[in-house]
């Protein structure tokens, strides 16, 4: 090596992503260039936490460098904390005057950097009377930044905020904990947005804090024009939106994380405002689980689920925990002679003949039979509105955590219209009609349905029709789950937890026309019983090719082997499956020779596990357990 | 198109090298370049890339021909270098550089990990005169500023998480 070739700085970069910090410690020391590499690979990335203690050390050398931070992580807890001072101290060039004596030199010109309005609290009691020096040149232009713990003071944190993150920040995350001071932050989420212009990724959460109560946005550029969602999403009046107010200008936000609590529970038509310059949302998570575990009728989440309709558009990602409908579509309000069509229907019942054979059972059947009508009429008229536009039209992700509620209409129809739709994961729980419908019973829609149901004569079901039209929306059941499974083509991840899919219904289509058939044509049962086994068909699920992820309960009757080897082989189907959760369905109990099912079915290669709740089987394991 | 194609290149000294299509097709940018204005039959001038380089970095390509993996098998930082992979990086210093800066230029991702990765190992557990040493680094700090990055970097957070 005779002459000496210096690497570009980009190629010295991609070879220090292979070292560890110790030997890039080593390297800052080599010589300028080197240098130069190694500290941006070294200060960019900072996280204060309890487990990385050791990043104290940091400190000194980090406050002549924080222009290189680019990533910075605070965890506070109670066994970890750093005073803000400190904070301040590294980051700030903050000089607290100890004494409260300290004259400002002449020259010396002092920026108090905090702002009127506060982020996150307007204790304005709590500002410390010193000054702080101006921020020097070298001050972090910081994209990340993450806060969790307790601060001593609102007023510190948004100082900290302020001062360190400059509008270049892209994501901002803050989670407020427990901690000895109990105090409750005020979310200024407008000013957030304001403040920081470039965000995409803002996630709020945390035990005490709540949010300011957005007053009338003040049109600062009334020539930007309204997006055309806002125009075309303003057909069902809804309580949360106040037409008159213009839209205003969007902010980049892309993925919000939030507790909505404290906004769902306000009266008045201001507390969600500021969705609607959310137009760029992809993604958005939502935690509203506390306070509605009980009551949910105190608060006003539908007016949630309005806004994002209205105003979010482009919503890729969904996570929902807690309460909060959503609507993916308009459900069709059907004309008077079309409804009547479905009272009649409904009223059908199963041949005389028929009943009579059955004795007994001749009244839940002929009740479940008119159930089926009705719901198959249902499906059919969803089905039949291929007009229906989605709310969401680039829906990828939907999961739905604990007391969601999902109705069975948006169900069918997502299955119908989502083509974009990956992923589904949600919880089953049991819940009461009424429950759901009195979420979704809100405003025009229901008024609009009352109207058109009005003059319907009264008998027990047409009751059932009409509170089923009026209500608009019920919640699923598994044969609602099984229409949007045969029908969802798109789907690689599927989960549902706590819910157990009985046999019959996996084969649930047949069994309509062949119980009048069967009964009405053969005198020989034993011949039928033979016709059962043969036709007896899980239906294919529409995403059996592309499917990664199952996780679904299976009700199979314990003692059936027939049963078990169906589920197995349709389960088999499934080319792409790489795991598979039974969750508590028995169907585990038949793995030993459930593996051949899965094989003869067309097992794929790529299945790595298969769970259960009480087992985890490797997919070696189970091939070991055929041979 | 046919997968045997050929495809002509000069190196920086106008040396021609004759290589298949598949080959040159492991380079992203001849991989674009090609999908982009199509075979002219003209030679593709590489006024970055000496001869002896340019065989290099054929050899490399031409032993991972076949490589189903090729773009995904150094995704893995932590991986261990296979053993041809090995034999071919020991060459001197100058050449490696030569090669990192190559295949950059080319666009080779799995030869510019394993080059890069070879490089850190070098660098691994050295104190910063081995890593002079080794790479033939000028000390360009004054005493006092290697003083201070000394104390700020070296000493205090070495056992840095």
């Amino acid at each position: 090596m005779s002459d000496e070739i210096d690497l570009p700085p980009e190629t010295l970069h991609l070879i220090f992503l292979h070292l560890s910090p110790q030997d890039l410690l080593q390297c800052a020391c080599v010589s300028r260039h080197w240098n130069g590499v190694a500290e941006a690979r070294l200060y960019s990335d900072i996280t204060f936490s309890r487990r990385k203690l050791n990043n104290h050390k940091l400190v000194p050398a980090l406050k002549t460098r924080k222009h290189l931070l680019r990533r910075f992580e605070i965890q506070l807890c109670q066994q970890f904390t750093i005073p803000e001072a400190n904070l301040l101290d590294i980051f700030l060039d903050y000089r607290p005057d100890h004494d409260n004596k300290r004259n400002l030199s002449p020259g010396e010109s002092c920026r108090y950097h905090y702002r009127d309005r506060n982020l996150f609290g307007d204790d304005t009691k709590t500002r410390p009377s010193f000054p702080m020096a101006a921020i020097g040149p070298n001050r972090p232009a910081l994209t990340h930044f993450s806060v969790v713990g307790d601060f001593e003071s609102s007023w510190l944190l948004d100082t900290i905020i302020y001062n360190l993150a400059t509008s270049s920040l892209t994501s901002l995350k803050i989670k407020f904990s427990f901690g000895p001071n109990h105090k409750t932050y005020t979310v200024d989420l407008e000013r957030i947005l304001e403040t920081f212009p470039h965000l995409k990724d803002l996630w709020i959460a945390g035990y005490k804090h709540q949010y300011k109560p957005t007053g009338e946005i003040e049109d600062s550029d009334p020539s930007t024009p309204k997006t055309a969602t806002t125009a075309t999403a303003a057909t069902s009046a809804s309580a949360t939106t106040d037409s008159s107010v213009g839209a205003g200008k969007q902010y980049r936000l892309e993925s919000f994380t939030f507790e909505p609590t404290t906004l769902l529970s306000r009266r008045g038509p201001n507390a969600l405002i500021f969705i609607r310059r959310l137009g760029n949302l992809k993604k958005i998570g939502i935690n509203a689980l506390m306070p509605y575990l009980s009551r949910p009728q105190n608060g006003r989440p539908w007016e949630l689920g309005r806004a994002l309709q209205q105003y979010c558009p482009k919503l890729e990602y969904i996570d929902i925990d807690g309460p909060v409908p959503l609507w993916f579509f308009d459900l069709p309000i059907l004309p008077y002679d079309k409804i009547r069509h479905i009272t009649r229907v409904a009223n059908e019942s199963l041949p005389l003949h028929v009943l009579k054979k059955l004795g007994g059972m001749a009244q839940e059947a002929n009740w479940t039979y008119r159930m089926l009508r009705l719901q198959e009429q249902e499906l059919g008229e969803l089905m039949e509105s291929k007009s229906a536009k989605p709310f969401f039209p680039h829906l990828k992700t939907l999961v739905l955590g604990g007391k969601h509620c999902l109705s069975a209409q948006d169900l069918i129809l997502l299955g119908v219209h989502a083509t974009f739709l990956t992923r589904l994961e949600m919880e089953r729980w049991p819940v009461l009609d009424g429950y759901i419908l009195d979420i979704y019973d809100t405003d025009a829609a229901a008024a609009a349905a009352t109207q058109s149901t009005k003059p319907l004569p009264s008998s027990d079901i047409n009751a059932a029709v009409e509170a089923r039209r009026l209500c608009k929306r019920r919640i699923f059941n598994h044969w609602d789950l099984l229409l949007f499974l045969q029908r969802r083509s798109s789907l690689r991840h599927f989960v549902i937890s706590g819910h157990n899919i009985p046999f019959g219904n996996l084969i649930v289509k047949p069994f309509i026309p062949r119980i009048p058939d069967h009964l009405i044509n053969d005198d020989d049962t034993e011949a039928t019983a033979e016709a059962k086994e043969e036709t007896l068909i899980i239906l294919p699920w529409a995403c059996e090719e592309r499917l990664e992820t199952l996780k679904v309960g299976f009700q199979v009757s314990a003692s059936d082997p027939q049963e078990h080897g169906l589920v197995w082989k349709h389960l088999g189907r499934f080319g792409k499956l790489r795991s598979l959760h039974l969750d508590q369905s028995n169907l585990f109990t038949s793995l030993s020779y459930g593996v051949e099912g899965l094989l003869e079915g067309g097992m794929s290669e790529t299945l790595e596990e298969i769970r259960s709740l009480p087992g985890w089987w490797k997919t070696k394991d189970c091939r070991e357990l055929v041979s | 198109m046919s997968a045997h194609s050929q495809i002509l290149l000069t190196s920086s000294e106008g040396t021609e090298f004759i290589i298949d299509r598949d080959i040159a097709d492991k380079s992203m940018l001849l991989k674009c370049m090609l999908e982009d204005i199509g075979e002219i039959g003209q030679a593709v001038p590489l006024p970055n890339v000496s001869g002896p380089i340019l065989t290099k970095v054929i050899e490399y390509c031409t032993h991972h021909r076949d490589d189903p993996n090729f773009l995904s098998a150094n995704d893995d930082v932590a991986a261990e270098i296979d053993e041809w992979d090995l034999e071919y990086c020991k060459v001197d210093q100058g050449t490696l550089y030569e090669l990192i800066l190559a295949a950059n230029y080319l666009d080779i991702k799995p030869l510019m990990d394993l080059t890069c990765k070879t490089v850190a190992n070098m660098i691994k557990a050295k104190s910063p005169e081995e890593i002079r040493k080794t790479f033939n680094i000028t000390n360009d700090f004054t005493p006092e500023e290697e003083d201070q990055v000394r104390r700020e970097n070296g000493k205090g957070s070495r056992r840095l998480s």
